[in-house]
C-alpha cells in the first residue's frame, strides 16, 4: 500500500514538474540570451549614463558616478539639440514618405495584372540590399562629376550650369538627398506589410462598394484607410524606431555633415563614444533616444488599447 | 615492492617535470602582433617581405599583421588596449601618437633606440612622439599637403605657369583670373581654386592659413590648454579662408560636399584651375589621368600677409606598445623595418608616393622628381595639427562642422571663432 502511495505520489511529483516547471526549462535558454543580449546591455547602458565613463577610467575600468550630470550637460550641448532636431526632421521625412509610397505601391501591386508576382518581388531589392552597400550606391547616384541625378536631369534638360552636389552645397539639400535615400531602403517593408494588410480586406466589400456605386475615393476611405489601421500603426511605430536609430547609411554618405545638416543622434553617440571615449556621455545619448523610443511605443499602446 | 617502484617513478617523473615544461616553454614560438592600416599592395609587400625576413632571421618568432582601415583605427586601437589585448606593435595616424602617450600606452623607447639611428631623422619629426621626459616611438612615412595648379590654364588665363601664387595676395588674384564661363551660358564652370571640405576634413585645409597668419590655433597656457583662434591673425586668417567661397567666389561652396578625391577629380577634369590636396595625389593623378602630363605642376603653399611659411604636414608613427609582453622582439621587428638600402621605410613611403622625415631620403631622387619636390621642401615648415589631448574630438565635433557652417554662410567668422575657442577650453578643463 505504502509502496502504491509512493509510486502514486511520485507520479504526481512527476506530472506537477513536468507541467509547471519542464515549460521554463524550454524557455530557459532564450530567456538567458534575451537576458545576456538584451537586459544586461540596457541596464549597463543605463547605469553608465550616470557615470563619467571616459578614457582614463576606462583603461582602469572604473565609472564614476555622477548622478544626473550628463543629462544636465546634454541638455545645455548645442550639438546635442541640433542632433536632436535634425533626427526628429529625419524621422518625420522618412517615415512620412515611406508609408505614403509603400501605400501606393501596395495598393497596386494588389490589382491584378500580369508579371504582378515579379513585381512583388522586385520590390523587395532595396529591403534586401545591405545598407552599406546601398549607401555606397547612393553616393554614386549623387556625385557631383559622374553621379547618374545630375547626368540623367541635365539629359532631361532640367539642369544647367555646374552640376548640383547633392550631398554638400547646402544643407536643406544634404538632407532631403540622405531622406530619399533613406525612403528609398524602407519602402519595401511598408508595401509589403500593407499589402498583407490590403489582402485580409474581404473580397465581398469591395463588390458591395462597388454595387453601391462608391468612388476609389470613397473605397479608400471607407474600407481600406479603416481596415488597415492597425496593420498601419505596428509598421508606423517600428519603422518610426528603425528611422530614429538609423546610423549606418546616414554616417557613410554624409557623416553627419555638412555644417550639422544630417547630424542624427546615433552618429553624435557614436561620435562621443568611440572617437571622444566618453562612454558615460554617449551612453546619456542613448538615454535619451530610449526614452523618446518608450514615449513612441506609450502612444501607440494608447492608441492601440482605445481602438480595442 | 611494486608501491616502491612506483613511488620511485613518480618521484624521478615529478622531478624532470620542471625541466621539460621549460624546455617546451623555451619551445614555444613567441608570436608579434602588428597592427597597421596600410592598404596599398605595393607597400603591403614591403611589409610583407620584412616579416617574412624578420622570421628567417629569428626562426622562433611569428609575426601577424592585423590590418585595421584607417577609419577605424583609432577606435579599433582603442577598444585593443581597454580589453588588455594591445598589439605588439601598432602604427598610428600621426595626429593620435599625443593622446596615447598621456595614456601610458607606449614603451619609451630610448632604451632600444641607437643614436645614429635617431640621427637619422629631421629633428621635427619626433614633435608628437615625446612628452617631457621620453620619446614613445618613431616617425613611420607620412604627407605634406601642398598646392596643385593646371599650367595649361594658367596660360590660357594669361598666367605665368613659371610662378605659381607666393603669398595670399597672389592666389587670390590667379584664382580670381582662373575663375571663368568658359561656355558663356553665364555659369562659373571653371573655379580658380578648390580645397576639401566635406566629412573631416575641412579642418586639415583651414590650418595652414592659420599658420601662415601667425595664429598658433591652441596653445598651453599656465598647465592648461587653451584656443587662440578668435585672436587676430586667427580671424584674418579664417576671414580669408572664407572668403574665398562667400565674398571672392573663386571657390564654389559645394566644396562642403567633396573630399579629396573629388576636389582631385574637378582638378583633372578642369573644374578647379588650383587645389590644396595631399602628396600621395602626385600619384594618384599620374596613374588615373596621364592624358594631363605636362599640364600640371605643384607648388608648395603660399606663404601668410605676413611672410610665414606653413603647410600641414607630419610622419604617420611606430610604437611598441606597454602591454607587449615581447618588447625586445618587438623592437628588433621594428628595427628592421628601418634598415636595408634603400631602407624598407624608404620603399614603403615610395609605393604610397609620401615622404619620410628622414635625412637620407630629403636626397634620394625620388625626392628630387620636380612634382614632389615642393612637397619635400614643405617638410622643413610642416606642422602636426594641434597636439592637445582632445584635439580630434574637438576636430570632429564642432571645428569642421563649423569651418562648413561658415563657408555655407550659416554663421559669421569672429562669433564662430568665440564659440571654438569656448569649446575647445571647456574639452580641456
Amino acid at each position: 500500500m505504502n509502496q502504491k502511495q509512493d509510486k502514486s505520489g511520485g507520479e504526481d511529483r512527476g506530472f506537477f514538474l513536468r507541467k509547471t516547471l519542464l515549460p521554463y526549462g524550454f524557455i530557459l535558454p532564450v530567456l538567458l540570451v534575451v537576458l545576456v543580449v538584451l537586459v544586461y546591455p540596457l541596464v549597463r547602458g543605463m547605469y553608465l549614463s550616470f557615470t563619467h565613463y571616459s578614457l582614463d577610467p576606462l583603461l582602469s575600468q572604473k565609472p564614476v558616478w555622477v548622478g544626473m550630470m550628463n543629462y544636465v550637460n546634454l541638455m545645455k550641448d548645442f550639438v546635442f539639440r541640433l542632433s536632436f532636431k535634425t533626427t526628429v526632421l529625419w524621422t518625420v521625412i522618412v517615415v512620412s514618405g515611406q508609408y505614403i509610397i509603400g501605400l501606393v505601391l501596395a495598393l497596386l501591386l494588389n490589382a491584378e495584372f500580369k508579371g504582378r508576382g515579379l513585381f512583388r518581388s522586385l520590390i523587395l531589392i532595396p529591403w534586401i540590399v545591405p545598407s552599406i552597400a546601398a549607401a555606397l550606391a547612393w553616393i554614386w547616384i549623387y556625385d557631383q562629376d559622374h553621379g547618374v541625378l545630375n547626368v540623367m536631369l541635365r539629359q532631361l534638360g532640367l539642369l544647367r550650369g555646374e552640376n548640383v552636389a547633392w550631398l554638400g552645397s547646402s544643407t536643406w539639400l544634404a538632407l532631403m538627398a540622405v531622406c530619399v535615400a533613406g525612403i528609398w531602403k524602407g519602402v519595401p517593408f511598408m508595401t509589403i506589410v500593407l499589402l498583407a494588410g490590403l489582402q485580409s480586406i474581404p473580397v465581398e466589400l469591395y463588390e458591395a462598394s462597388r454595387i453601391d456605386g462608391a468612388r476609389f475615393r470613397q473605397v479608400v476611405r471607407y474600407i481600406i484607410i479603416p481596415h488597415l489601421k492597425t496593420i498601419s500603426a505596428i509598421t508606423l511605430l517600428l519603422s518610426t524606431i528603425w528611422t530614429f536609430n538609423q546610423f549606418d547609411m546616414v554616417y557613410i554618405m554624409t557623416k553627419g555633415g555638412p555644417a550639422y545638416a544630417t547630424h542624427l543622434l546615433s552618429i553624435y553617440t557614436y561620435l562621443m563614444a568611440f572617437d571622444a571615449n566618453e562612454m558615460g556621455y554617449a551612453a546619456a545619448i542613448a538615454g535619451v533616444l530610449l526614452v523618446v523610443m518608450m514615449v513612441i511605443m506609450a502612444f501607440y499602446f494608447w492608441v492601440t488599447r482605445r481602438e480595442e | 615492492m611494486r608501491i616502491r617502484l612506483s613511488v620511485v617513478s613518480a618521484a624521478i617523473l615529478l622531478g624532470l617535470a620542471p625541466g621539460v615544461f621549460q624546455a617546451a616553454e623555451e619551445k614555444k614560438p613567441i608570436t608579434l602582433t602588428f597592427f597597421h592600416m596600410n592598404t596599398v599592395p605595393g607597400s603591403q609587400k614591403v611589409i610583407t617581405d620584412a616579416i617574412a625576413a624578420f622570421e628567417e632571421k629569428h626562426p622562433g618568432i611569428r609575426v601577424r599583421e592585423t590590418i585595421v582601415g584607417w577609419g577605424d583605427a583609432h577606435s579599433q586601437f582603442m577598444i585593443s588596449l581597454v580589453a588588455k589585448r594591445a598589439p605588439d606593435i601598432v602604427m598610428l595616424g600621426g595626429t593620435w601618437a599625443t593622446e596615447f602617450i598621456r595614456l601610458k600606452a607606449f614603451v619609451p623607447i630610448e632604451e632600444f633606440l641607437p643614436a645614429e639611428m635617431k640621427d637619422k631623422f629631421l629633428p621635427n619629426a619626433f614633435e608628437a612622439l615625446r612628452d617631457e621626459k621620453h620619446l614613445y616611438g618613431l616617425p613611420w612615412e607620412g604627407a605634406t599637403w601642398g598646392m596643385f595648379y593646371r599650367t595649361n590654364l594658367f596660360e590660357q588665363a594669361g598666367l605665368d605657369p613659371e610662378k605659381p601664387p607666393g603669398n595670399w595676395a597672389e592666389l587670390l588674384a590667379a584664382a580670381k583670373a582662373l575663375t571663368r564661363d568658359t561656355n558663356g551660358d553665364g555659369r562659373i564652370d571653371q573655379w580658380g581654386l578648390g580645397f576639401p571640405a566635406k566629412g573631416w576634413e575641412p579642418a586639415d585645409f583651414w590650418l595652414p592659413f592659420m599658420w601662415q597668419a601667425g595664429c598658433r590655433v591652441v596653445e598651453m597656457r599656465e598647465g592648461k590648454w587653451r584656443g587662440v583662434m578668435s585672436d587676430e591673425a586667427g580671424q584674418t586668417a579664417t576671414r580669408f579662408f572664407v572668403d574665398l567661397v562667400r565674398t571672392h567666389r573663386v571657390t564654389p561652396q559645394s566644396i562642403t560636399g567633396m573630399d579629396w578625391e573629388a576636389v582631385k577629380n574637378g582638378f583633372v577634369a578642369g573644374r578647379f584651375a588650383m587645389m590644396f590636396n595631399g602628396m600621395w595625389v602626385v600619384k594618384v593623378i599620374r596613374d588615373s589621368a596621364p592624358q594631363l602630363e605636362g599640364k600640371w605642376a605643384t607648388a608648395p603653399y603660399p606663404a601668410g600677409p605676413t611672410g610665414i611659411r606653413a603647410a600641414l604636414g607630419y610622419p604617420n608613427t611606430l610604437h611598441i606598445t606597454e602591454q607587449s609582453q615581447h618588447k625586445k622582439e618587438a623592437w628588433q621587428f621594428m628595427e628592421l623595418l628601418y634598415s636595408g638600402h634603400p631602407s624598407r621605410l624608404d620603399q614603403y613611403s615610395i609605393e604610397v608616393c609620401s615622404l619620410n622625415w628622414t635625412k637620407n631620403f630629403i636626397a634620394l631622387p625620388y625626392s628630387k622628381d620636380p612634382l614632389r619636390k615642393p612637397f619635400v621642401d614643405s617638410m622643413t615648415f610642416a606642422h602636426y595639427p594641434p597636439g592637445a589631448p582632445k584635439y580630434e574630438v574637438f576636430r570632429k565635433r564642432i571645428l569642421n562642422p563649423g569651418l562648413q557652417a561658415m563657408i555655407l554662410g550659416q554663421r559669421q567668422v569672429k562669433e564662430s571663432l568665440e564659440l571654438f575657442d569656448r569649446e575647445f577650453n571647456a574639452l580641456h578643463p
